[in-house]
């Protein structure tokens, strides 16, 4: 049954934008990788809202295609960079990205 | 074919080896110059026989750039057989010469070597056939004769001579490399022979500079005004280099170099009006320096470049032949003069002081009569080979300037009285030389004698050539290759043999005040000295023109070349380079400071980054 | 059902709260000092997510959402952190000034940027008018399928998706086989060989 709301597109993508913007900030104020890695799915997240959005108000499936295939990548990048942290963890013994600055100067 | 003089200097003069032999080298040495001088009156031969006005003879393309395409090519002519010959002759006795005089020396083979390499490059000088090829002789005996001069490079004062030698060159090199550019542009070409064709071609400013400019060079190769300065140095070099290319031969290419490029002196526009009174002045001024000298080898040098004076001054006015036969005859008896000074010191245990000798005529018989010989010829007195080659000088001169000639005549006077002084000083009179020295002075070896007395007879009869009227065998051959000369004829036979009549009065005047002075006087140097007073100091000490160049010219050019070296190169120019690569390094490590390796200051960058490229975007469209 | 009855503020209330949930949740998440914590918030914020799908007519997709997205990612990050333990580190939120700064500014600079690119209206979006899947152009409203699987797949599966779906799914295959070589730890200066030799040669 379709639930569309016909409420307006904008207050779709205010949402979207500050979603993206807490977990911009919140990128780069923590230093545990692990939460680092979170605010990078809530950007992944918020960006899905607004292709859905768009596409919403273009009557256009697509938007809809590509948020799937976002959720898809998402996944496969959750994965990797898991398994990196893990990987780091074993050598490192913590989570602290300060701690990972090999390539300094 | 015309290869052969060069040739022939050339294998000799690149391979000295260290045979135990040395005798070998001189020898070898000296068979090459022969074999030149043979090589030279076969071709000399062959010209005549051809019939042929020149012979061009073409090796290799040297230069192809474009349009520009240079031979190496030389030219055999009547100008070029003439001083082929005389080079190579000359260069032949004085090789012979050396055998001698640098028996004991221990530099004996490098001698040889740079003797021949000279002889090679001044014979490639006169035979080119275009500018670039006489640029590498004109180079070429420049190197040889700072090699020669500074032959003795252990003593200071040589290796020092040497230098301001090529320095001095140096300056007239540049009036050369540029006249030569010029050159190009005014006619298209270097060919010695193109260039006298086209003549017309170039503009009068183009004449009169190019002139100039190879008047400069000229004035540096055979020190004239203002480039002479070197040559009285250069008698530090051993005394068969001063006879051989002080005196006979390289000095000579600056006077060779006027005559050869005679289609361009000839033109209304040129600057021969300048060589001429460059040559008149230098004349008069080297002479009265020549009186004040007390070293036998100064006096002849500067006898030289009063004597070359002579020759431009007969360059200038027109009188080519004039100048090419006083280069033929100078050559004789001053080779002869300054062997003769060799002898002579050589005997006294290198004493070159006039002051200290006398009384040489009984020890020494060939010496003397050679040396007597040449004095008379350079002197002018008839029948000798001076007094015609001159005469012919002053007689052109007469023709043209009054003025002039009126120098002309003083030079010779004055050069009949400082060379009868030299002649005096050191021949006659009573000795003046420590005993046991003058017990054992004794007459040179044969290899020594031999070359003195061929150039003294060379320079007794040498005038046979060059008689007036229609007896005058060296203008009828050189004819094809010299224009007819202007102002070189004087209008009546009359005339000529009243101006003859002239100058030989003005040369016995002159001998006879230095007899009365030196013959007849024990102490006749201290009377001149008197009686000129304070001249005579000015003309001991040369005008002091060595002076005047060092606080001019030379202070000032080292000043600004210290300070070049010891601060603009250090503080500017390594300065900026360091200054750069410093500067690149400072930038490069504040740039490290931004590689924190920490993710987040980078995660930082890259929001910001795109950031700023949605503003851009938003701002684009809006 | 009812739906066409609410008022337009009426119908704007759901996706208010759910907004609204979603933002509180985002700033939980960032702030939360256990790591546990913060993950739990975030898949509160994903809900709310799949809730604002719902409201826009996307509800397969909000399913996918919630399964897919917050079921088993936010599990598998559960997971993780549990074995790096990182839940107890406490790492502290506030750093060195200047950082700290520089990220607030530029996201607020961005937020602000957003906002007003969408206030300033339709005159950003200049894109062509928006075909159906086969080509007609489309009603602006969506029609009634929209949110269903059927549609999805006919949009997945078209000519103009089909390859971009296939890509991801090889680019699946290779996170997988990523993560293996990673979570294994490939040595490569111990092959199997000689330790069957060494074995054989205790034995022997």
């Amino acid at each position: 049954m379709p639930a569309d709301l016909h409420v307006s597109t904008e207050t779709y993508i205010l949402v979207s934008a500050l979603l993206f913007v807490i977990g911009m900030a919140g990128f780069c104020l923590r230093r545990n990788v692990l939460v680092m890695l979170m605010c990078v799915e809530l950007m992944f997240a918020s960006s899905g809202l607004v292709f859905v959005a768009a596409g919403r108000d273009r009557a256009d499936a697509n938007g809809q295609v590509y948020t799937l295939l976002l959720i898809a990548l998402a996944a496969a990048e959750v994965a990797v960079g898991l398994a990196l942290v893990v990987a780091v963890f074993r050598n490192r013994r913590s989570v602290d990205v300060d701690l990972l600055s090999d390539l300094k100067g | 074919m015309l290869a052969g003089p060069a040739l022939g200097a050339l294998i000799n003069g690149l391979w000295p080896s260290r045979l135990r032999g040395r005798v070998l080298h001189g020898v070898l040495a000296c068979a090459a110059t022969g074999l030149a001088f043979l090589v030279a009156l076969l071709q000399h031969i062959q010209l005549g026989a051809s019939g042929q006005e020149s012979i061009r003879q073409s090796y290799f393309t040297w230069i192809a750039s474009g349009p520009l395409r240079i031979d190496f090519a030389l030219r055999l002519d009547p100008l070029s057989s003439v001083m082929c010959l005389t080079v190579s002759g000359v260069a032949f006795l004085i090789h012979v010469y050396s055998l001698g005089y640098m028996a004991r020396d221990k530099a004996y083979v490098r001698f040889f070597c740079f003797l021949n390499m000279f002889t090679a490059a001044m014979l490639l000088l006169v035979t080119a056939a275009n500018l670039p090829v006489m640029f590498i002789g004109w180079e070429g005996v420049g190197l040889c004769s700072y090699l020669l001069i500074g032959f003795w490079h252990a003593r200071d004062s040589a290796s020092r001579a040497g230098f301001k030698a090529f320095v001095v060159n140096r300056v007239g090199d540049f009036g050369f490399i540029v006249a030569m550019l010029w050159c190009y542009k005014a006619f298209g070409t270097l060919d010695l022979h193109e260039m006298a064709a086209r003549v017309g071609h170039a503009s009068a400013a183009d004449i009169r500079w190019i002139t100039l400019l190879f008047l400069l060079a000229a004035t540096g190769k055979s020190a004239q005004i203002p480039l002479f300065v070197w040559l009285p140095d250069a008698m530090e070099g051993p005394t068969p280099v001063s006879a051989l290319i002080h005196a006979a031969t390289m000095v000579t290419a600056g006077v060779y170099l006027v005559v050869r490029l005679n289609a361009l002196y000839h033109h209304p526009a040129s600057a021969a009006g300048v060589v001429a009174w460059i040559g008149a002045l230098t004349a008069l001024l080297a002479a009265t320096i020549a009186i004040g000298q007390n070293d036998m080898k100064r006096v002849l040098a500067y006898s030289t470049v009063s004597q070359l004076g002579y020759m431009f001054l007969a360059a200038g006015v027109g009188a080519y032949t004039a100048a090419i036969f006083h280069l033929v005859t100078h050559a004789f008896f001053k080779a002869c003069l300054f062997l003769g000074a060799g002898s002579v010191m050589h005997a006294c245990h290198d004493e070159q002081d006039i002051l200290r000798m006398g009384a040489l005529r009984n020890k020494m018989r060939v010496t003397h009569w050679t040396f007597l010989a040449s004095t008379m010829s350079i002197a002018g007195i008839v029948p000798l080979a001076g007094f015609f080659s001159k005469d012919e000088i002053l007689a052109g001169a007469f023709g043209a300037n009054k003025l002039l000639w009126t120098l002309g005549l003083a030079g010779a006077f004055l050069t009949a009285f400082y060379m009868l002084r030299l002649l005096y000083l050191t021949f006659y009179g009573n000795t003046r030389i420590a005993p046991e020295v003058y017990q054992r002075a004794h007459e040179s070896p044969p290899s020594m004698r031999v070359p003195l007395r061929v150039l003294g007879t060379l320079a007794i009869v040498g005038g046979l050539i060059g008689l007036p009227g229609s007896w005058h065998m060296l203008r009828r051959y050189l004819e094809p290759v010299l224009p007819v000369e202007t102002g070189g004829e004087p209008p009546s036979a009359l005339l000529e043999v009243g101006l003859m009549a002239l100058s030989l009065a003005v040369v016995l005047c002159g001998i006879w005040v230095a007899s009365a002075l030196f013959l007849r006087r024990v102490d006749g140097q201290r009377c001149l000295e008197r009686r000129l007073g304070e001249v005579y100091v000015a003309l001991r000490r040369k005008w002091w023109v060595d002076e005047f160049y060092m606080a001019f010219v030379v202070g000032p050019l080292s000043t600004l070349a210290r300070a070049c070296s010891d601060w603009f190169d250090p503080k500017v120019i390594d300065g900026t380079v360091n200054g750069l690569a410093a500067a690149v390094g400072g930038l490069a490590r504040g740039q490290v400071r931004s590689q924190t390796g920490r993710i987040r200051d980078y995660a930082i960058v890259i929001l910001t980054g795109a950031f700023i490229l949605a503003l851009c975007l938003v701002l684009g469209r809006v | 059902m009812g739906m066409t009855e609410l008022t337009a503020a009426g119908r704007l209330v759901p996706v208010a709260i759910a907004g609204l949930v979603a933002v509180v949740g985002a700033l939980l998440m960032v702030s939360r000092r256990d790591v546990v914590r913060g993950a739990l918030w975030l898949v509160v914020t994903l809900i709310a997510i799949a809730v604002l799908y719902v409201t826009l007519g996307a509800e397969f997709l909000a399913m996918i959402q919630v399964i897919v997205y917050a079921g088993a990612i936010m599990v598998l990050f559960l997971f993780v952190i549990v074995l790096l333990a990182a839940g107890r580190e406490p790492l502290s939120l506030r750093n060195t000034g200047m950082e700290g700064v520089a990220a607030v500014t530029v996201a607020l600079g961005m937020l602000l940027l957003i906002v007003f690119a969408t206030a300033a209206g339709g005159e950003l979006a200049h894109t062509p008018a928006p075909l159906s899947v086969d080509g007609t152009p489309a009603p602006a409203v969506p029609r009634s399928g929209y949110g269903t699987p059927a549609a999805i797949g006919e949009a997945l599966f078209s000519p103009r998706n089909v390859f971009t779906m296939e890509l991801v799914s090889v680019l699946l295959v290779a996170a997988m086989a990523g993560v293996i070589v990673l979570a294994k730890g490939l040595r490569r200066d111990a092959p199997a060989r000689p330790e069957h030799e060494r074995r054989r040669a205790d034995a022997g």
